[in-house]
């Protein structure tokens, strides 16, 4: 297949090269058949957002036809490119046309907190920085200096002091406890900045890349052999998109799924207590579709005594996202989404398992307010955290 | 992203106020530079006609949409320049001040350069502020109908029937069981030694039987409510257990047991400065007005007893007392509020070297007062109350409780103003009934500022009042009198004054109304009295619209000046009531519907009951009457749906990056 | 050129601002660094202006309003001082800890304006310079 059939109608110039995203389209193909749209989350609740629509916009329009609301409103959880036929990379479409267009076409408030988030990665992307990020690990838990493993903690030290949703640090401790509990004395840097997730997906990639090389540096210094972290987000980032910029890593990367369920099979982890709950689990994009790690989680789940585990109907590369992506779309159709999705969990179980802390805040912050229609009690609970509890 | 502006930037030079200080031209020509800035120029006196005229005609020459006046603080002139600009046709919420005055020229008038720096940044923060502005519309409300006057004192009163000629109906509020107040009590009045009952009972009658005002007295406003051109005060009326039906002929009063010689329970007279007493049942005065008898629960037997007194009852040959009486509270709406309730005098009992309450011969000036009253407790002799004998000697110490240093907790640093003339008044009253008298004034200074004041304090002095430069360090009693010791500076010797009787000219302080004033929303100057909303160009107004101030509440003052002020008040109101509409303040919250998560947490954060998720539509909607402005939900809104007009996120950003050090790491 | 502290003092508009005005119009004198951002409420104050000031390079941020009880909106300095505590916690992790401080100063109260503005200007001068200080593009 030659590049020239799929030159687009519209660019001045026939011998102009196609800008980054419109190549990204060209080389798959949308073939217009509208699967994306009938699986998108956003359209479900918003009958005027289409990936089709955008898509053919774009070829019609020499690439510059995306409107405010189409490029934000995608929560790039990748729901049409699981049922594209030809697999089209949407997600990563918007991306590169967010690089584009921020500049024009920055919206002022995205998700309030997710601002807020955003200015503290800008900050951790500046050079002197001294941080203190051990203030939430508190007492008799050991972390150290040096160590074959880094525990990677991204923005848990501020996520509490911008979510008063549910307590993020939790998260921490628990992956900790569990590393102690196996003999692991993991590594906890002050060198570390924001995995750079929320930046690279809203189109920042000059800060994406200066977190990138910081965070690289520092990891690729401590001469660490692995690096487990119990962020779906900053999972995905290290193992998937760093490589890209910084180039292969000489360490291995790890989500804290992955990481219990080699220490439960290699003995060195043991669940002495039951945890007598129903639960269901929601596959986080950025660990299911985006990384394609659907079994580990479970497993963990399977091994936990006295748990009850229930599927939801829409899992794995199905799984419905929780609403917001990357923190810069919430508005008044999130609701409905995070409604939609909690309805499923609750008719399934009374608690809902993420394995990533964005879902658990974005879940936790709808049930902080008020449902838009009577939701039966569910609660939302990290894996890493009911691991933790099963240690006894 | 931010269309084009044509903003025009104002520095004005206060008249040297802020151009010695900060150099306005480099700050005029930085502010040239600046984005979107079609026109900087600089003029002496922004606030000027000139000023004005030059801001409007720049407005309407280069069709600015856009203002940026840099000069005093916003609370001087915002509102002037912005309602200048909507005349020039530039919708006024355009226009930002920036404060180089109060908050750079002033304070940093040592360091020019630095001044000058700051200048820059500040009006660089407004220019960028002005960018990101737009329209604002202003909505209006209809202003009730009606007044409150707080006080039934000489200011209230004249407030009252200025407003209740003018037609609008009045509802005057008075806490004690008798109109008058502290004017009552002081017999006589400086410079002209007028009977202040004369003057002041024509008055009392007009009010009390004008038909335009509603006069409760024995009521207290308990609460206020505020909502756009209206006031609800609840205010309640204490009962009087004595009905309508009274004839005033005080046979009550002679047989109630209370405060008889041999009574378990003897009650101070409040009117008579405690120095005498009264009974349970009593009228404060005899001219007071309502002339109703009122029965003072706190102290009568039928209630502190088990009902075991019902003399009063019992000899009432109009049947008039009715034990069963019981508090009524009344809603009042209003659309203006007249705050005038005025002072009472300080209590010196913390200066224990003026011996105040530890000998009965140390009075106060409105003791003395009471004494001068032929009606009162002494029968118009001046004596010595330890032993009812004539006091000959007579010494007056001024500025007690006033003048004094700062931070010292038991006295204020202000000056009561009226204490001087009335310690002259008292003096020369003295003189003028007994000659033989000895009388001092022991003073700091003498002010006799105002129209006949300083012919009377030379008049005093002719009548042979002796006037020593000191204040006494200690009165002490000695063989019978009270040793008064001091030294006059102006000859340089210390004198020990044996008096008969030591007059204290005790600070004028303000009413205890702190409730009040916390309900209205009205703040209180350093000295404790009620805030004006300017202290040189506007005493009678507060910064809340439609409350204003007279009389000594404001600040002490004597009867003239009250009067004066107090007819100025009921104008400012009678204005303001006149228009019929005011204007809502637009800065207030606005819902994007598109962004709203219909979460409730802006519900609950509201202290104003100003925002509530409508069912249908899952938006939050502004109740824009009700809302204050204060942004608390803009704040916990999860998406930024919610957020305060003008004080929006990209706008007090645009101020912060402005305001920002734009510095390399040494 | 000598470093000297670069203070975001955001005051409310009815106590915080006003004490500056008085300071200013009592004559008193407190240093140039500190640049006032008005405010109706401190209730308005978004824990994203605090992180947003110290990425902009000022060394230290102030927030002045009306004394416990005395709110102009009733309740909107107990809201800062809830939303600032949480931000504290943030400033103090990335190495921003000490900068960040809350007062109060009733309009009549010029000299506890001033007061604040010197005490915390020399608080910060201890701590020094802003690490995050670098040239914002213009």
């Amino acid at each position: 297949m030659t590049e020239a059939v799929v030159i687009p109608v519209g660019v001045s110039e026939p011998s102009a090269a196609p800008d980054a995203a419109l190549r990204t389209l060209a080389q798959e193909g949308c073939i217009q058949c509208n699967k994306c749209t009938f699986a998108c989350p956003v359209h479900r609740v918003d009958v005027l957002f289409s990936p089709r629509k955008v898509i053919l916009q774009a070829y019609l329009g020499g690439g510059d036809d995306v409107t405010e609301r189409d490029l934000w409103a995608c929560l790039t959880c990748g729901e049409c490119q699981a049922v594209c036929p030809t697999q089209v990379p949407y997600p990563a479409f918007i991306r590169e046309k967010r690089e584009k267009l921020r500049d024009v076409m920055d919206r002022a408030a995205p998700c309030k907190h997710g601002g807020f988030k955003d200015l503290v990665a800008e900050i951790m992307a500046k050079p002197n920085l001294m941080q203190d990020r051990r203030q939430w690990i508190g007492d008799g838990l050991k972390v150290a200096d040096t160590g074959d493993t880094i525990y990677f903690t991204g923005c848990m030290p501020y996520l509490d002091g911008i979510f008063s949703y549910c307590d993020s640090a939790e998260i921490g401790r628990a992956a900790i406890r569990i590393m102690n509990a196996a003999g692991i004395v993991p590594v906890v840097s002050n060198l570390e900045r924001c995995c750079g997730h929320d930046a690279l997906w809203n189109g920042k990639r000059e800060t994406f890349e200066t977190l990138a090389k910081r965070n690289a540096k520092w990891i690729v210094d401590s001469g660490a052999k692995r690096l487990v972290t119990a962020c779906a987000e900053c999972y995905y980032m290290l193992k998937h998109e760093y490589p890209k910029v910084i180039g292969p890593w000489p360490l291995e990367v790890l989500h804290m799924s992955e990481l219990i369920g080699e220490l439960v099979k290699d003995g060195r982890l043991t669940f002495a207590k039951p945890v007598p709950l129903l639960v269901t689990y929601q596959d986080p994009c950025r660990l299911g579709r985006h990384a394609k790690e659907y079994d580990a989680p479970r497993e963990v789940l399977q091994a936990i005594p006295g748990l009850t585990f229930v599927e939801m109907d829409r899992v794995r590369e199905n799984s419905m996202c929780c609403g917001v992506g990357a923190y810069s779309n919430c508005d008044a159709q999130t609701k409905f989404m995070q409604q939609e999705r909690l309805e499923e969990a609750a008719s399934k179980a009374d608690h809902m398992v993420t394995a990533c802390p964005h879902c658990r805040i974005h879940f936790s912050c709808y049930l902080d307010g008020k449902p838009v229609d009577p939701l039966p009690p569910l609660k939302i609970v990290d894996l890493t955290v009911l691991a933790a509890q099963a240690l006894g | 992203m931010t269309e084009k502006r044509k903003v025009g930037v104002f520095l004005c030079h206060c008249g040297g106020n802020i151009s010695d200080v900060v150099d306005v031209g480099k700050v005029r020509d930085f502010a040239a530079n600046q984005e979107d800035v079609v026109l900087a120029t600089d003029f002496r006196f922004m606030c000027s006609n000139e000023g004005q005229e030059r801001l409007q005609r720049e407005i309407r020459e280069k069709g600015l949409d856009g203002v940026v006046v840099a000069c005093c603080t916003p609370k001087m002139y915002e509102d002037l320049f912005r309602g200048k600009a909507a005349e020039a046709g530039m919708n006024p919420f355009l226009l930002e001040i920036a404060n180089v005055r109060e908050q750079c020229s002033y304070p940093h008038r040592h360091e020019p350069a630095k001044a000058t720096e700051k200048a820059k940044a500040l009006v660089k923060a407004q220019v960028e502020k002005v960018r990101k502005l737009w329209s604002l519309e202003v909505k209006t409300a209809k202003i009730q109908p009606g007044v409150a006057v707080i006080g039934g004192g000489i200011a209230g009163i004249h407030a009252s029937i200025l407003l209740a000629d003018l037609g609008h109906k009045v509802t005057l509020v008075e806490k004690s069981p008798t109109i008058g107040g502290n004017m009552a009590r002081t017999v006589k009045t400086f410079p002209t030694d007028d009977c202040a009952m004369c003057t002041l009972s024509p008055k009392m009658n007009e009010a009390y039987n004008h038909e335009n005002i509603d006069l409760m007295t024995y009521a207290e406003v308990v609460d206020a409510k505020r909502s756009p051109g209206k006031f609800t005060l609840t205010v309640e009326k204490k009962p009087r257990f004595v009905t309508d039906a009274c004839i005033g002929c005080n046979r009550c009063t002679e047989r109630c047991p209370v405060s008889t010689a041999k009574a378990p329970v003897q009650v101070e007279s409040e009117w008579e400065m405690g120095l005498s007493k009264r009974k349970a049942i009593y009228l404060p005065f005899p001219s007071a007005l309502p002339q109703l008898w009122t029965i003072d629960a706190d102290h009568c037997f039928y209630f502190q007893r088990n009902h075991a007194c019902r003399v009063c009852q019992m000899v009432c040959p109009a049947k008039a007392i009715d034990f069963t009486m019981k508090p009524e509270r009344v809603a009042v709406d209003v659309g203006a509020v007249i705050v005038a309730t005025g002072w009472k005098e300080y209590d010196p009992a913390p200066l224990a070297h003026l011996g105040f309450r530890r000998h009965k011969d140390v009075v106060t000036q409105l003791q003395f007062a009471r004494m001068l009253d032929s009606m009162g407790p002494t029968r118009g002799e001046i004596a010595r109350p330890s032993d009812g004998k004539p006091a000959e000697t007579v010494v007056m110490v001024q500025c007690v409780g006033s003048r004094g240093a700062p931070g010292d907790p038991d006295t204020h640093e202000y000056c009561s103003r009226v204490c001087c003339m009335v310690a002259v008044k008292h003096a020369q009253l003295l003189k003028k009934a007994r000659p033989e008298a000895d009388v001092y004034i022991l003073y700091i200074d003498l002010r006799a500022y105002g129209k006949g004041f300083e012919e009377y304090y030379v008049h005093s002095m002719e009548l042979g009042v002796k006037y020593v430069r000191g204040l006494p360090g200690r009165v002490h009693p000695e063989g019978g009198k009270l040793l008064v010791d001091v030294d006059d500076m102006l000859t340089g010797r210390r004198l020990e004054i044996p008096a008969d009787l030591v007059v204290l000219s005790a600070a004028m302080e303000p009413a205890p109304i702190d409730d009040l004033l916390a309900s209205l929303h009205v703040d209180k100057t350093p000295d404790g009295f009620v805030k004006e909303y300017h202290a040189k160009i506007n005493p009678t107004e507060t910064a809340v619209k439609g409350v204003f101030v007279a009389g000594c509440a404001q600040g002490p003052k004597d009867i003239t000046d009250t009067i004066a002020q107090a007819g100025a008040a009921a104008m400012s109101a009678a204005v303001f009531l006149g228009s019929g509409e005011m204007a809502l303040n637009p800065l207030v919250a606005e819902v994007d519907p598109n962004l709203c998560r219909a979460c409730d947490r802006c519900t609950e954060v509201c202290e104003f009951d100003a925002v509530h998720v409508d069912p249908n539509t899952l938006v939050a909607v502004v109740d824009e009457t009700a809302c204050e402005g204060c942004g608390k939900c803009a704040v916990v809104c999860p998406t930024g749906a919610i957020s305060v007009r003008q004080f929006k996120k990209p706008q007090v950003l645009a101020a912060i990056d402005a305001l920002a050090p734009m510095a390399v790491v040494p | 050129m000598t470093w000297e502290p670069q203070i975001a003092a955001f005051c409310c508009n009815w106590c915080g601002y006003a004490a500056a005005d008085q300071a200013g119009a009592a004559k008193m004198e407190y240093p140039a660094g500190v640049k006032i951002v008005r405010l109706m409420c401190t209730g308005m104050m978004d824990p994203y202006y605090v992180l947003r000031a110290f990425e902009r390079g000022f060394d230290g941020v102030l927030v002045v309003g009306c004394h416990v009880g005395s709110c102009h909106y009733k309740s909107g300095n107990l809201q800062a001082k809830e939303q600032l505590d949480r931000v504290d916690r943030v400033v103090r992790a990335l190495g921003l800890g000490g900068r960040l401080a809350m007062t109060a100063a009733s309009a009549a109260e010029g000299n506890v304006f001033a007061d604040a503005a010197r005490d915390f200007t020399e608080k910060v001068r201890k701590l020094g310079p802003n690490p995050l200080r670098q040239a914002v593009p213009a």
